[in-house]
């Protein structure tokens, strides 16, 4: 069987698993590579020729096409604090324990770079899966890991300027990044006039994305700068709204392909382990999966998100990612990382990706948020026959003037200190937390209350607060929203009063509001 | 990196084809010919890429240009694979394998004669018309595809016969590979059973795969857009490797390939995600055929390749069309299909140099093929480009007349929907506003990315995602009433809103929460539906009922 059609049934195999298992692709894509390379017959795999380059800088340039600016806002400063905290913590542990097995510094300091850099795509997989997205800690996650990637494209331009130290144009690299610079805004510039007119000719997009690829590689090329900082360019010269969306849809089938081959070859070109790349990457395992969630987690509470938000933010960054593959592989091109430090970063990050899959749960979550509570929520007046309020955003404050108006004695529970903190200023009762937790449910004397109503999205959280709440006819009236018929289902056979559909209804509502659809009345009206 | 490195040499063909393409676009000049152009321009002009198999350049980047371009091929031929149900192949197995078959012996012929008759030898006046018999399958897909007509009768009918040529050329490599090998023309004309043989075996494989092996796994491969794009192209490969080790052509496996997968759900879907990988590589392909030329070795000869040329351009288009018009189609569809096949093909070019290498031909008989397809390529896309400029022109002056096909076009159903609602996103709120538009008796169109989700809806429904701009074509978005997305997801609703509102669609767009809903408000969306401000408001009416609070 010739390589092209190895690659593509063992990429075929390792997506089918991938998706099957619901583990992330890349990890399971470097195994296959792995377990083609020790079948007998097969010859190694080269990782550093032209074509898995070729697919390297499609790789970067995909990378950078998907950090949009506008995804920042809003998160920024805390999206700051939190990455550049993670970075150096995890980036100084890992050259510590690196260094310690032996290992040279710069080898040392390139180990540490690569375990500071999480997974973008794993990262964005879990967000979306969860619908935190949209969420604060989904887009401070995003805008870590947005920086993360900044920050690995960085080093792997440091790591690529030591092959080209001997550019004869010393002055160039300052050259080649104006040009970059001056790429980047004629792009912005003219890009969503004059590329957006193509949409409607995909097959010229294609050619478009790739001649700004080309061009910025070029550039970097000609002025001494690691091609890679030119693909990276490009991705982001492109990024911006609608150009980014448009130009994704067509990448991502070549993203696909390219992203196949270089994994599956990646794993083909590890060697088998011995006992002591096994205990350095053992060692390296401990400080993205321990260090990650601890930096992360401190920098993240101190910088305003709750206890909770805080953890899972840890947790789906406690990984390395696909830069720290391409740095393994960039820095073995150039002799400053051998096969070992290769190997034993390539088993961390194929490990720790796996194991964000398994751990990054609500379920672990809790168990850590739990564990970690070292006080006890504020204390509120004695309450009784009042009403519990979880959750009150920007969209329940509507139902928060009416519950105030109708002088219904309330306890609300926010995870935002700054919504408590202007509840309090207007006398209502209100605890800092999330609406789910045991303690914060004792201390709201929930078990009392008349109704608990839960604007909470979450499925997971609703189930866990009427495992607590419902179910008892002496509880208090528990009311949760539901999005879909067997949610409502599930919630309703733990005692919930379900208020369901509400997309349907908010959909309903603007067709009607159209005149695509008739209302309720007239279509009950004979 | 070194001035002849991959990278270098692929940046430097990318960036002149598309700023060729860019500056030349607006004379209505066929992509095919821009991308050729840039190839001559590079190459034989100035020099500024060298792909003379290792000759001139570097062996290493020679070797991966012309496996880009093989592989842009076989992807070509398997997403025209990918088109043909077999309900379509029977539908015209009749037209094209009399047309197809009597097209490539009565071309053969007349380019033989008119060699032999121009001073070539017998051989050599033999393996000219032959070359000259076959069309480019790769510029009519492109062509077709680019004007939206790869479904229509006359684009499927000229597939129909280019893949009967490729039967042809298969047989004729066959023949000169043996010749090649081992110097005897018996020995060429022996392995031909085998190749048959090899044939019929892929055939087999094929249909019995799509008839009762790979529907329940592509369903399930069809669910995530990754696996069902790796899968496609592992699928391509195998049939590919195959076919080689069966003594095939690795178009022909390709092409198999694509049929088996043609007969499952997810067809459209993967055929719409491939298209883009295949136009990168299939425009690398062109620009290394136009770098590969020399015309200059070819006008030593230029009598006898002005005579093919005019031959392949006129001669070739009429003898199709009259076949064509024998099987009892109209005139407006046979002369569409003859014009569609009015060039040499791309296997032309290996059929002499394989003939060249065997010292069949010379040098300049080899050269002379160069210049035809040059010519015939470039005048063919554009004719075809102006197909009812030029066809009512030859109607007018009376010269189809004598096709004698009949004057009433075929009755065609039209399958393209208008003032349709399109909804987007089969979640629980998706399904019910599908529900609940059918039920009002719109005509709807379902799309998703999971064709388990688009099951047992009571509307035409569509497998796809809407961030490719494919997916709109083929739901004639620019025709929709209303569209609508239930999606959460955030990027690609905004991407679809901001088409809507270049096409002028009204559009509604589902917000997850008051971020996404102001944003979507600030890029002038008219229709938000906030499903958390809803879910409140519920919410509250629900305390009433419950004598929360009074009503």
């Amino acid at each position: 069987m010739n390589d092209a059609t190895l690659l593509a049934v063992g990429a075929a195999a390792g997506v089918a698993v991938a998706q099957w298992t619901r583990l992330p692709t890349i990890p399971i894509l470097v195994l296959v590579g792995l377990l083609i390379s020790w079948a007998p017959g097969i010859d190694s795999i080269a990782v550093d020729g032209d074509v898995p380059r070729l697919a390297l800088a499609y790789l970067v340039f995909a990378a950078g096409l998907e950090l949009e600016p506008a995804r920042l806002v809003g998160s920024l400063g805390t999206a700051l604090r939190v990455g550049i905290a993670q970075f150096v913590v995890v980036g100084a542990l890992g050259t510590l324990v690196a260094a310690g097995f032996g290992i040279d510094a710069a080898a040392a300091a390139a180990i540490g770079v690569g375990l500071a850099g999480s997974s973008t795509i794993v990262g964005v997989r879990l967000l979306i899966e969860r619908g935190q997205l949209a969420e604060t800690s989904g887009r401070v996650v995003l805008g870590v890991l947005l920086l993360q990637d900044l920050l690995m494209v960085l080093a792997l331009a440091t790591i690529g300027s030591i092959a080209t130290a001997s550019t004869p144009f010393r002055a160039a690299p300052l050259v080649g990044g104006g040009l970059l610079i001056v790429v980047y805004l004629l792009l912005r510039r003219i890009g969503p006039r004059w590329i957006a007119a193509y949409d409607d000719r995909p097959s010229n997009m294609i050619l478009i994305a790739s001649t700004v690829l080309f061009i910025c590689t070029g550039v970097a090329f000609y002025t001494g700068l690691p091609l890679l900082v030119g693909a990276f360019a490009a991705g982001v010269s492109l990024s911006a709204f609608p150009i980014g969306g448009m130009i994704r849809a067509p990448i991502a089938s070549i993203g696909v392909f390219v992203s196949a081959i270089f994994f599956v070859a990646l794993g083909g070109s590890i060697e088998v382990p011995s006992p002591r790349d096994v205990l350095l990457a053992g060692a390296l395992l401990c400080v993205v999966v321990m260090a990650t969630p601890l930096a992360v987690g401190v920098a993240a509470l101190r910088s305003g998100l709750s206890r909770r938000e805080s953890i899972e933010a840890g947790l789906l960054l406690a990984q390395c990612g696909e830069f720290t593959l391409v740095l393994a592989v960039l820095g073995r091109a150039i002799g400053v990382l051998d096969q070992t430090a290769f190997s034993a970063l390539s088993l961390v990050t194929v490990i720790s990706m796996m194991a964000t899959s398994l751990l990054a749960t609500d379920r672990t979550a809790w168990w850590l948020t739990g564990r970690l509570s070292r006080r006890r929520p504020e204390a509120i007046p004695p309450l009784k026959n009042h009403v519990v309020l979880l959750g009150c955003g920007r969209n329940s404050e509507m139902l928060l003037e009416l519950l105030v108006v109708a002088k219904v004695p309330l306890v609300v529970v926010d995870r935002d200190p700054s919504v408590v903190e202007r509840l309090r200023d207007r006398g209502i009762e209100s605890i800092c937390g999330e609406g789910s937790d045991p303690s914060i449910l004792e201390a709201t004397r929930a078990v009392r209350a008349t109704a608990v109503i839960s604007t909470m999205r979450r499925l997971a959280d609703n189930l866990r607060l009427l495992r607590r709440l419902g179910g008892d006819d002496e509880g208090p009236l528990v009311i949760v929203r539901a999005f879909f018929d067997a949610d409502t289902q599930r919630l309703s056979r733990l005692g919930a009063e379900v208020v369901s559909e509400a997309e349907v209804g908010a959909a309903e509502t603007v067709l009607v509001a159209r005149g695509v659809l008739k209302s309720r009345a007239e279509r009950q009206s004979p | 990196m070194p001035p002849d490195n991959l990278l270098h040499t692929l940046g430097l063909m990318v960036v002149v084809a598309t700023a060729l393409v860019v500056l030349l676009g607006r004379f209505r000049l066929p992509e095919i010919v821009i991308c050729i152009v840039s190839g001559l321009v590079l190459g034989p002009a100035l020099g500024l890429i060298s792909l003379d198999d290792g000759k001139g350049g570097d062996v290493a980047v020679d070797a991966a240009i012309e496996a880009i371009s093989h592989l842009g091929i076989v992807l070509l031929l398997f997403l025209v694979g990918l088109e043909l149900s077999f309900d379509r192949i029977r539908d015209l197995g009749k037209v094209t394998i009399v047309a197809g078959s009597l097209q490539v012996l009565l071309v053969w012929l007349g380019g033989a004669a008119i060699a032999g008759a121009m001073g070539f030898g017998a051989t050599e006046a033999i393996v000219l018309g032959f070359a000259t018999a076959f069309s480019s399958t790769v510029v009519v897909v492109r062509l077709l595809g680019e004007r939206g007509q790869l479904s229509s009768l006359h684009g499927r009918i000229a597939v129909g016969i280019l893949l009967v040529q490729d039967l042809a050329v298969i047989l004729g490599l066959t023949v000169l590979h043996g010749l090649g090998e081992s110097g005897s023309l018996i020995e060429g004309v022996r392995a031909m059973p085998m190749a048959l043989l090899g044939l019929g075996l892929l055939l087999a494989a094929a249909i019995v795969a799509a008839r009762h092996l790979l529907d329940r796994p592509f369903s399930w491969a069809a669910r995530n857009p990754q696996t069902l794009v790796v899968w496609g192209l592992a699928w391509c490969l195998l049939f590919v490797f195959l076919a080689e080790h069966l003594g095939l052509s690795s178009e022909i496996g390709a092409f198999l390939a694509g049929v088996s997968l043609a007969q499952l759900p997810c067809a459209g879907d993967l055929e719409r995600r491939l298209h883009p990988l295949m136009n990168f590589f299939i425009a690398v392909f062109f620009v290394a055929l136009g770098a590969k030329m020399d015309p200059a070795a070819a006008l030593s000869a230029w009598p006898v390749a002005v005579a093919l040329s005019v031959f392949v351009l006129i001669a070739k288009p009429a003898i199709v069309a009259w076949l064509v018009a024998r099987c009892g189609y109209s005139v407006e569809t046979c002369g569409r299909t003859g014009l569609l096949l009015g060039q040499v093909s791309e296997f032309s070019f290996i059929l002499v140099a394989l003939a060249a290498g065997a010292k069949l031909i010379s040098e300049e008989a080899s050269g002379v093929i160069g210049l035809v397809g040059l010519v015939t390529i470039v005048i063919s896309a554009v004719a075809i480009l102006h197909e009812k400029q030029v066809l009512g022109r030859l109607g007018d002056a009376g010269l189809l007349r004598w096709v004698g096909a009949r004057r009433e076009p075929e009755s065609i159903p039209s399958s393209e929907a208008r003032g349709h609602v399109i909804v987007v996103g089969m979640t629980g709120m998706g399904r019910r506003i599908v529900e609940a538009l059918v039920a009002d008796g719109q005509r709807v169109l379902a799309i998703d990315t999971d064709p388990a989700k688009l099951r047992g809806l009571p509307c035409r429904t569509l497998h796809g995602t809407i961030d490719d701009r494919n997916v709109l074509k083929t739901a004639n978005l620019a025709g929709a009433s209303l569209a609508i997305t239930a999606l959460r997801i955030e990027d690609v609703n905004r991407l679809f809103a901001y088409r809507c509102r270049v096409e002028g669609v009204p559009c509604i767009v589902h917000a997850a929460g008051r971020t996404e809903a102001i944003d979507l408000e600030r890029q002038g969306v008219e229709h938000i539906v906030d499903s958390r401000m809803q879910g409140n408001l519920r919410l509250i009416a629900s305390l009433a009922e419950q004598d929360v609070v009074s009503p």
